[in-house]
């Protein structure tokens, strides 16, 4: 907390204070005093006299995520950013370091309030799961479930909790049974015949869900195969004329990162997110990472999944499946290799002086 | 001077801003003597465009702006031999929009003037249209240098045109707003191709002359073309197959054979008073060449049973014995003259109501007999409204649906305001709205595009029949439902002088029919429809007098109930002034007729009105007011009924000031006090918007009678018939909490007992399958279907038997249709079971682990009952709540022993009606229901102001208000209204949490007042 007077104060973080600006987070007391994830600010302003606007800072929670960050790295190599303000270490062979993983916990946490005012969970588990459900449910600072107590400790929490469960086959059959609770998950899925027949493909996941059990490993940033990159618009709109170059300045940073790290994205996703809370994906490839190849393959992404006229609240391009650059110009092409030159030329400048030291043209207009 | 002839209103869809009336007024203020209205691919308001031309002094001319996929062109129509081939290339483009001009045109160009100004256009016209009638069209967007190479390539002479689709150049914004609108496209997804820009507004001579200062001789063309235009226009005839004289004679000998034939069977014996009336009715219909038209309607008629004659036509006895009509014409004292009068040219309007699920099949019939050459349906033109108006611009501004329905929700279905922005910003009911920039910025769009022609679609039931080529009069299309339609709505058709029978469906003589069917078969003997007796009855007259009418047709509204019970007289004449004297505009006559009904002394306005006497002294009748206007006011038959007319049309209320002066001058100057005249005005004007004449009230009261007959002697079959006809006023709930009062046990669906319908029987009423939200027909009608091969004897043999998606298996469960068929497990067993076997295909013996057996907690059997059916069925809304409030609050059967006090009330929502205060303030009628029955409430401005909103959120509330007598009849003035589950909460927050039965049914899901049923 970098203010400590907004303590206990009902807070809104908004995306921008024009009347059609929205809540995008919240404050217990701000949730008390009526207001809601999404309210626009005029009605917010209109309902709750006393509730304080802040305006969305990317920078800033950008820089908190960053330095939580490098604080987790002091304790463990293995440091894997899961979103804002989430985080998955593994603490593997730091016994003789520490002298109990809650020893640590304890550390880690009494660091961050230190240094930056804010109050962490910590769940501790063999599976990022557990350790991520023990976070959400338990009240204390610190959680550690021990191994081989994941079942029983998952088993009276809501089955909605498992991510298994958010699968739509998987949730219509949990509501049909009253399977409402983890402890009747487990007791289905233990008859593998019956748990196999009711959940088919999923059976598996469910299990080993119930069961408290998650095999992916802590995969540090390096490691991590995709580049996302995000913008909450300042006021909702519809307005092609203003989308258009946000997309154009997303794709930008998708390849300039690309061409950092030497690499072309075997698929791209735009994403955007409706004022309603609809959303709408669509996926599609880039085979070099200069900006005019990015540019117009999220043009045509953009143009292909923005089939509403809702106005639009944010736009995501999410590059996965990312691969070394063969490096090889097409020979029968002059304009690829010119775009090449014209993207290596922009990225000198903006590495000397930022990234948005070249702007579009479309982007300034709008 | 100038004229312009290429002019598009607000008819051509989604284009044009103006409306006809507007571009004949900017024309007649520019001075200019001839106007050609030349839609997008139509003729939409023609006739209306006629009428307002000729006020104005205008000369119209028929026109079209014919636009294909490759081609741009207007048509005018020279003679009426081009009007005809006008209406037919309109037609075949409906039929096919692909056409290019050409084949359009072919064998249709006698009579027409093409002004074209594409060269690809004018190439293949120029071979075959001679150069009189071919031109080159200058309009905005050509340049003069085009035209003139166009003219000198193809020899053409060229022709100015405003191509108008605006009157203002300020107007763009809105015509771009109708585009995005048509396109479904936001306003910058536009391209410049889709709209036209500000140079398409109602440019004056001086601005032509501007824009083509090297075209003059164009411009003056255009006078001289629209001079050599048809602009005589007459609709005076009416169009109806003619007949040679034998055939004439003939349908009148057919048509006496059928009458007397018919009234042997309707009276038993032919009395002298029959015999005149039938008389005098055949000489006129004869006389006047109107008996081919009866035999026409009675034709149709013959082919069901239960029908009802709406309108004058149920005046004549010749009617009631073709078994056209129900009401017999001469115990009920109906006026002939109101049907067919001795000065009468044009054709009296027949209009038959018929079982609604009969309708088409009548229809069918009638293309079938009549040929698609010489039969379409009349078309109901949808146009924006102020709900749509708002929904559309919204979507172009990209509002979601739920910041759409915050605004929509409080506009109302009926509301009709042209100043839709002032109205929101003052009007209390929009008080918790936030109007940002963006909103003002769609009510100020959705407001200039109110009015403009969405799309047609098909009419209830007016069928038009002509004698040879209906393409011929009008232009036709096939709606989206199959039908062949024409262009024109109904005034527009009636007013061309088509000849047009109305086939109305109607639900409730569906539920009649449904009703009786249900009664037969446990009673092992069919009523008849004809022969049912229920006027006199006395449990009819009972149950009408008590206002316990919801479900009846015509009188279940709450403020006819109201009426009903309140005036506690309900033999067949009162009633029938009921069903006419309920109409928005006539409460202050309601309320002085209840004083007179319960005795206050009254006298007639003037001793010459002594035909009021039969209502009271107060204009009920739509003939009273043709009667007043004749016998006070001096009008002919003619002018009378045109009176009525401009009354009761919104299409002619321009012409209200001008009937107004003529009536009173009329009076004045036949030695009646002015006093008197603005008196009988004020009557006359509480006929605006409808109103309706006594053999049509007559009608519908008939039909009324026989519902309230079988609602008090067989209540289960009657509700049960109206909930499947989806045929009333209320929800399915309400009428099963109707069917509750009654007595009657409601039954969840079973999958061996239900059927697709409700059915009743006896004190049982089984819900039907199409009460369950979310199960597919196909699953209904297979169900049905192998049923028929027997009962279901298990779960296992249910799942062998019937193929169906888990979807359904899932709804059918949760609707618990399973629960006799596996009658000793529980609601999760069967569930299990269900699951295991439609994923095994009908095999295996599965049972849930031992811990998912235990029987449904109240909570969990409430949210299913609301999942499944909208409402819960097993124990009314308010049950969970009431333990909170024992003591303090009254049931709805207490409030006639708590008159003049306040108290307190819990009630579910069952409607309401917004309506405003002499001073234009909004206030509202409200009915809610708790388990003991069913009260009536009202909100009076103020409270309005503050609470009325929560009515579009909330369906349980708790209110507090003050209890009012009037007549016998009580009424709760409510003080203050809260969300009972929101009073629950602040009350006992802990209470709440721990009981999930009381979360359960929050407004979202909750749906009591929508039907379920497909």
């Amino acid at each position: 907390m970098l203010d400590a007077s907004l303590r206990t104060r009902a807070l809104a973080v908004i995306s921008s204070h024009r009347q059609n600006g929205t809540i995008v987070a919240l404050s217990s007391e701000a949730i008390q005093e009526g207001l809601q994830p999404g309210m626009k600010v005029s009605l917010a302003r209109k309902m709750s006299h006393s509730a304080i606007l802040l305006p969305y800072n990317t920078v800033l929670y950008d820089r908190m995520n960053r330095y939580l960050y490098h604080t987790l790295s002091a304790f463990s190599p293995l440091v894997e950013p899961a979103s804002f303000g989430q985080f998955y270490t593994d603490m593997t062979g730091m016994d003789n370091i520490y002298r109990s993983q809650k020893q640590a916990a304890a550390l880690i946490s009494k660091n961050i309030q230190s240094k930056v005012s804010l109050i962490s969970q910590v769940g501790i588990s063999s599976s990022k799961l557990v350790s991520s459900i023990s976070t959400a449910v338990v009240p204390e600072k610190i959680n550690e479930v021990e191994t081989g107590n994941e079942p029983k400790f998952l088993a009276p929490l809501p089955s909605e909790l498992l991510p298994a469960i958010q699968e739509k086959p998987v949730k219509r059959i949990v509501d049909f049974l009253f399977l409402h609770c983890i402890r009747n998950l487990q007791s289905v899925v233990r008859q593998d015949d019956t748990g196999r027949l009711l959940f088919g493909p999923y059976y598996r996941r469910v299990a080993m869900e119930t069961q408290g059990q998650d095999t992916s490993v802590v995969k540090p940033p390096r490691y991590r195969n995709h580049i996302i990159e995000q913008k909450v618009l300042t006021a909702d709109t519809n307005d092609e004329t203003i989308l258009r170059p946000v997309v154009q300045h997303l794709a930008e940073q998708v390849a300039f990162q690309l061409r950092q790290r030497h690499q072309v994205a075997g698929s791209i996703s735009l994403e955007i997110h409706y004022t309603d809370g609809f959303r709408n994906a669509r996926k599609g490839s880039v085979r070099f990472n200069d900006d005019k190849t990015v540019t117009d393959v999220c043009q045509d992404l953009f143009t292909r999944v923005n089939y509403r006229r809702n106005r639009i609240r944010s736009v995501f391009v999410d590059a996965g499946r990312l691969k070394t650059t063969a490096n090889q110009l097409n020979l029968f092409e002059d304009q690829q290799a010119q775009d090449l030159a014209l993207a290596a030329a922009m990225d000198k400048i903006r590495s000397k002086y930022g990234f948005t030291s070249v702007v579009p043209l479309s982007a300034l207009r709008a | 001077m100038f004229v312009h002839l290429n002019t598009h209103s607000l008819f051509s869809r989604m284009c044009g801003t103006a409306s006809p009336r507007e571009l004949v007024a900017c024309a007649a203020a520019r001075g200019m003597t001839h106007l050609a209205l030349t839609e997008v691919n139509g003729l939409w308001g023609f006739i209306r465009f006629v009428q307002f031309a000729k006020d104005h002094g205008i000369l119209p001319i028929a026109g079209v702006n014919l636009i294909t996929a490759s081609d741009d062109i207007v048509l005018l129509a020279e003679n009426q031999t081009g009007y005809e081939n006008l209406c037919r290339v309109v037609s075949k483009v409906h039929d096919d929009p692909g056409q290019g001009i050409k084949t359009l045109l072919k064998h249709h160009y006698n009579g027409l003037f093409v002004l074209a100004h594409q060269p690809r256009t004018l190439k293949p016209l120029s071979r075959f249209l001679q150069d009189s009638h071919l031109f080159v069209e200058l309009r905005p967007g050509v340049t003069e240098h085009q035209a003139q190479q166009l003219s000198r390539k193809f020899k053409l002479e060229i022709v100015a045109t405003g191509d108008v689709y605006f009157i203002q150049p300020a107007d763009q914004k809105t015509h771009k707003v109708l585009r995005a609108i048509d396109k479904n496209a936001t306003l910058s997804q536009l391209t410049p191709a889709d709209f036209k820009d500000e140079r398409h507004y109602f440019q004056t001579e001086k601005d032509l002359i501007r824009q083509f200062p090297n075209s003059l001789e164009a411009l003056n063309n255009a006078q001289y073309l629209a001079e050599r235009c048809k602009t005589d226009w007459n609709y005076v005839n009416t169009i109806f197959p003619e007949m040679s004289l034998k055939d004439t004679r003939n349908a009148g000998e057919q048509l006496r054979k059928l009458v007397y034939s018919g009234a042997l069977q309707r009276y038993g014996k032919i009395t002298r008073t029959v015999n005149k009336r039938i008389e005098y009715e055949l000489y006129l219909i004869t006389h006047k060449g109107f008996a081919p038209y009866f035999l026409v309607v009675h034709d149709i008629v013959k082919r069901t049973r239960a029908t009802i004659g709406r309108g004058s036509g149920a005046a004549s006895i010749v009617s009631y014995c073709l078994f056209i009509t129900q009401v017999d014409p001469l115990k009920y004292n109906l006026q002939f003259e109101r049907f067919i009068h001795p000065e009468r040219v044009d054709m009296p309007d027949i209009d038959i109501d018929f079982p609604w699920d009969e309708r088409d099949g009548i229809l069918d019939y009638v293309f079938k007999k009549y040929g698609m050459q010489r039969t379409a349906m009349v078309a109901s033109q949808v146009f924006m409204q102020p709900r749509s108006a708002v929904r559309e611009v919204g979507k172009v501004y990209g509002l979601s649906n739920e910041e759409i329905k915050a605004v929509t929700k409080r506009i109302g279905w009926s509301r009709r305001h042209a100043q839709l922005t002032e109205w929101i910003r003052s009007d209390d009911r929009f008080k918790n709205l936030s109007l940002d920039d963006t909103l003002l910025e769609i009510l100020e769009q959705s407001e200039k595009i109110l009015g403009a022609f969405r799309y047609p679609s098909v009419h209830p039931g007016g069928v038009i029949i002509v004698p040879d080529e209906i393409r011929k009069y009008v232009p036709v299309l096939t709606a989206p439902k199959g039908v062949q339609i024409v262009e024109w709505e109904k005034d527009q058709v009636e007013d061309s002088g088509l000849l047009k029978i109305d086939l109305l469906g109607n639900r409730s003589l569906a539920v009649v029919r449904d009703a009786l069917k249900q009664i037969g078969i446990y009673n092992s003997e069919y009523m008849d429809y004809h022969k049912i007796q229920p006027v006199g009855d006395r449990k009819t007259e009972a149950l009408m007098k008590a206002g316990r009418t919801m479900g009846i047709f015509y009188i279940e509204s709450p403020a006819t109930r109201q009426l009903l019970a309140k005036a506690g007289v309900v033999d067949f004449e009162h009633v029938v002034i009921y069903s006419s004297i309920i109409r928005p505009a006539a409460n202050r006559f309601t309320n002085l007729m209840l004083e007179r009904i319960h005795g206050k002394p009254w006298q007639l306005p003037h001793p010459d009105l002594h035909f009021l006497k039969e209502s009271y002294g107060i204009m009920v009748y739509e003939e009273q007011v043709s009667m007043t206007a004749r016998e006070m006011a001096g009008f002919g038959y003619a002018e009378a009924d045109y009176l009525r007319k401009v009354i009761s049309r919104p299409s002619l209320r321009h012409l209200v000031p001008h009937w107004r002066k003529k009536f009173i001058t009329g009076m004045l100057k036949r030695g009646y006090k002015e006093k008197l005249a603005r008196e009988l005005w004020d009557m006359v004007q509480s006929f605006s918007g409808y109103s309706f004449c006594k053999p049509h009230s007559a009608s519908y009261a008939m039909l009324s009678f026989t519902c309230a007959y079988l609602k008090a002697h067989y209540p289960a079959e009657f509700l049960s018939s109206v909930i499947t006809n989806q045929g009333g006023f209320y929800g399915s709930y309400a009428y099963l909490s109707e069917a509750r009062r009654f007595g009657i046990k409601i039954l969840l669906p079973d999958i061996n007992r239900s059927a697709r319908g409700f059915r009743g029987r006896k004190d049982r009423l089984r819900m039907g399958f199409m009460a369950i939200k979310n199960l597919q027909e196909k699953t209904i009608t297979s169900i049905l279907a192998e049923r028929k091969a027997g009962e279901f004897t298990s779960l296992n043999d249910f799942f062998l038997r019937v193929e169906l998606d888990l979807a359904d298996a899932m709804a059918l469960t949760n609707a618990g249709c399973f629960a006799t068929l596996a009658a000793n497990m529980t609601h999760k067993e069967i569930a299990f079971r269900v699951a295991c076997l439609h994923l095994q295909n009908g095999h295996g013996d599965s049972l849930p682990p031992a811990a998912n057996r235990m029987p449904l907690t109240r909570a969990e059997r409430i949210k299913l009952e609301i999942e499944s059916f909208g409402f819960p069925v097993t124990e009314h809304p308010l049950s969970p709540y009431l333990s909170y409030f024992s003591g303090r609050i009254k049931k709805a059967r207490d409030i006639p022993r708590c008159v003049g006090q306040t108290i307190n009330l819990a009630g579910v929502y069952i409607t309401r009606k917004v309506t405003a205060t002499r001073k234009h303030e909004a206030m509202q009628f409200v009915t809610f229901e708790d388990e003991t029955d069913i009260y009536e409430c009202v909100m009076f401005p103020d409270v309005f102001a503050q609470y009325g909103d929560l009515l579009n959120w909330e369906k349980l509330f708790i209110l507090r208000g003050k209890v009012e007598e009037a007549f016998g009849v009580y009424t709760v003035t409510i003080e203050k209204l809260s969300s009972l589950q929101k009073m629950v909460k602040r009350l006992y927050p802990r209470h709440h949490a721990e009981h999930p039965e009381l979360a359960v049914g929050t407004a979202s899901e909750y749906a009591p007042d929508e039907i379920v049923m497909r």
